[in-house]
């Protein structure tokens, strides 16, 4: 594991991609197994909430079948968790070894500043796609079978949808690498990052009831995740294309201004 | 004439308004310890990390090897050793794991000589390094520093930390290190470190190099001290004629002064009084260096 600068990424973040692997596994198991209670009784409630609010909450009819269930309760809500852990890695993998001074030790090792980049930026992908699809994946699948709710239709969408969530979290852990690559600081990386992930989410939800916000929504990596629901149409290529081009230009831009930048 | 190993031309760097070096020239050849002194925020911390990359240059040219170091700044690294004073390391990893890693991506790893080198310095590379004392640390560090036996070793500021024994023990290194053909170049405050090891040393103050010359250099032209007691009141009015001395002070029996000029002439002199003791000592490089400053400080 030693080896190189990914290998040891991983190694020393093991102990908390199992944590948090298994804190999403764990959280989505519950919320999967208690499908049968919320069609039932949760379901029936939402023909009472005012339309404006069913964009956060869904239909009645979403909570009848598992699919539905899972793209509101799992897929839609997880999300907020994921983001927490890609901002959280997208900021300390580098800012945060710059902020200890860590990175300081490694750069006069005869290594350059682009294969230090990329390399923390590949063990960033791998754990967050370990811990969104092992965890949350893992957890609708797990959850599915004690219920008799597993269809083999339903498992390939369900998979493609943790592979949104996983993308999705892959472009603001980016956004936060990025500004820690250009600035050095942890701090301002993971405000930035939070905050647009915040407001965006907000623009999003409030853009089907807000004209004036339809616009700003563009700019929201939200708009471009789930919309429509990957359970219930499948992947959308316009959607990928998107973050995947926005991820990519910002993964850019940092390499770009890192290997120019005074560390200090 | 042989090629410097570290050449620096016109080196400036600022911090927007503010100075980090300016003008810096300089040329430290093959083979010697050099000295880099300076107090603190003189900018010998800035230079060192010019000539790793860390940061870049404002204006002006660092060779190192021959090579400018903006371009080939990689290639440069491989043969270099580098060690500062607060040198952080990964507190997750035991000593061993962490010049293991280091080692693996010089792309070679010498167990043997690691294992040598943690004996010398009785360094425990079995324990995390977070659980390591600051001399302990600094010991791993350094061993990252020498372990593929670098051409060139910049140390900032290395014995910080490190008990007198194991300071013995890394003099003793560097000199072999230099027996071996190889450069070392020192950045330090402590200026008896520089004194027992260096062969060249240059002077930084507030961001501009002062003065550069071997010990030789200025060992000939820094005064000695000389502390006379005796009873003869007479002595003192000679005094003035002699060239070469100043700094005169008059305790009880005892004359102290700063002297320059021929040692000869002033035994000659003293042979004509009676004389209760005298001691003649060589100045130390702290006496040098705050005369460096002084002289300098009286210029501006």
């Amino acid at each position: 594991m030693l080896k190189t600068i990914f290998g040891k990424t991983l190694y020393e973040r093991r102990l908390s991609t199992i944590i948090w692997t298994l804190a999403f596994f764990a959280c989505v198991l519950l919320i999967v197994v208690l499908f049968p209670t919320f069609k039932d009784s949760f379901g029936q409630a939402l023909n009472d909430v005012p339309e404006s609010l069913k964009g956060l909450l869904g239909n009645a009819s979403d909570y009848q079948t598992i699919n539905g269930y899972v793209d509101i309760q799992v897929i839609g809500q997880m999300i907020f968790l994921t983001l927490i852990l890609g901002i959280i890695l997208g900021t300390s993998l580098l800012a945060g070894e710059e902020n200890s001074r860590t990175l300081h030790t490694l750069l006069v090792q005869p290594i350059s500043r682009t294969r230090i980049y990329i390399e923390k930026y590949l063990a960033m992908m791998v754990i967050t796609f370990v811990a969104i699809i092992g965890g949350i994946f893992g957890g609708i699948i797990a959850g599915a079978i004690p219920i008799g709710e597993l269809h083999n239709t339903s498992v390939w969408r369900m998979l493609q949808a943790a592979g949104m969530t996983w993308l999705l979290t892959l472009a603001f852990a980016t956004l936060a690498y990025t500004i820690g690559a250009i600035t050095g600081k942890r701090g301002i990386a993971g405000i930035v990052a939070g905050f647009y992930a915040f407001a965006t989410y907000m623009i999003t939800t409030l853009a089907s009831s807000a004209t004036v916000l339809e616009k700003l929504d563009y700019i929201s990596p939200f708009h471009y995740f789930n919309q429509p629901s990957v359970i219930k149409t499948g992947l959308d290529s316009g959607n990928i294309t998107v973050l995947t081009a926005a991820t990519l230009l910002l993964f850019l831009i940092g390499l770009w201004i890192f290997r120019k930048r005074n560390i200090y | 004439m042989q090629q410097p190993v570290i050449e620096l031309s016109h080196l400036t760097k600022t911090y927007g308004k503010n100075r980090g070096v300016s003008d810096i020239s300089l040329k430290v050849p093959e083979g010697v310890i050099f000295g880099f002194l300076g107090p603190n925020g003189a900018g010998k911390s800035t230079t060192i990390n010019m000539l790793v990359n860390l940061i870049h240059p404002t204006s002006g040219q660092i060779k190192i090897f021959g090579k400018d170091n903006q371009k080939h700044g990689l290639e440069i690294r491989e043969d270099i050793g580098f060690l500062s004073s607060d040198m952080p390391l990964d507190g997750g990893l035991t000593g061993w794991q962490q010049l293991e890693y280091f080692g693996n991506l010089r792309g070679s790893f010498d167990k043997t000589y690691v294992q040598e080198l943690a004996k010398r310095l009785d360094c425990n590379l079995n324990r995390k390094i977070k659980t390591l004392s600051r001399g302990n640390h600094q010991k791993v560090a350094l061993i990252s520093a020498l372990m593929h036996k670098p051409k060139l070793l910049l140390l900032d500021e290395p014995t910080s930390g490190l008990d007198p024994l194991i300071q013995a023990e890394f003099n003793k290194i560097i000199r072999e290190h230099k027996a071996a053909g190889y450069t070392t170049f020192i950045s330090s405050h402590i200026l008896s470190e520089i004194q027992e090891l260096c062969d060249e040393v240059a002077f930084i103050r507030e961001g501009e190099i002062i003065a550069h010359k071997t010990l030789d250099e200025l060992a000939k032209g820094a005064p000695k001290q000389i502390r006379i007691t005796t009873q003869d009141k007479t002595l003192i009015s000679r005094f003035k004629k002699l060239e070469g001395l100043d700094g005169v002070r008059i305790e009880g029996k005892r004359i102290m002064f700063r002297y320059t000029g021929h040692t000869d002439t002033l035994i000659k002199l003293l042979a004509k009084h009676k004389i209760e003791d005298i001691v003649i000592e060589e100045s130390d490089l702290e006496t040098m260096f705050m005369q460096f400053y002084e002289n300098d400080n009286g210029a501006k």
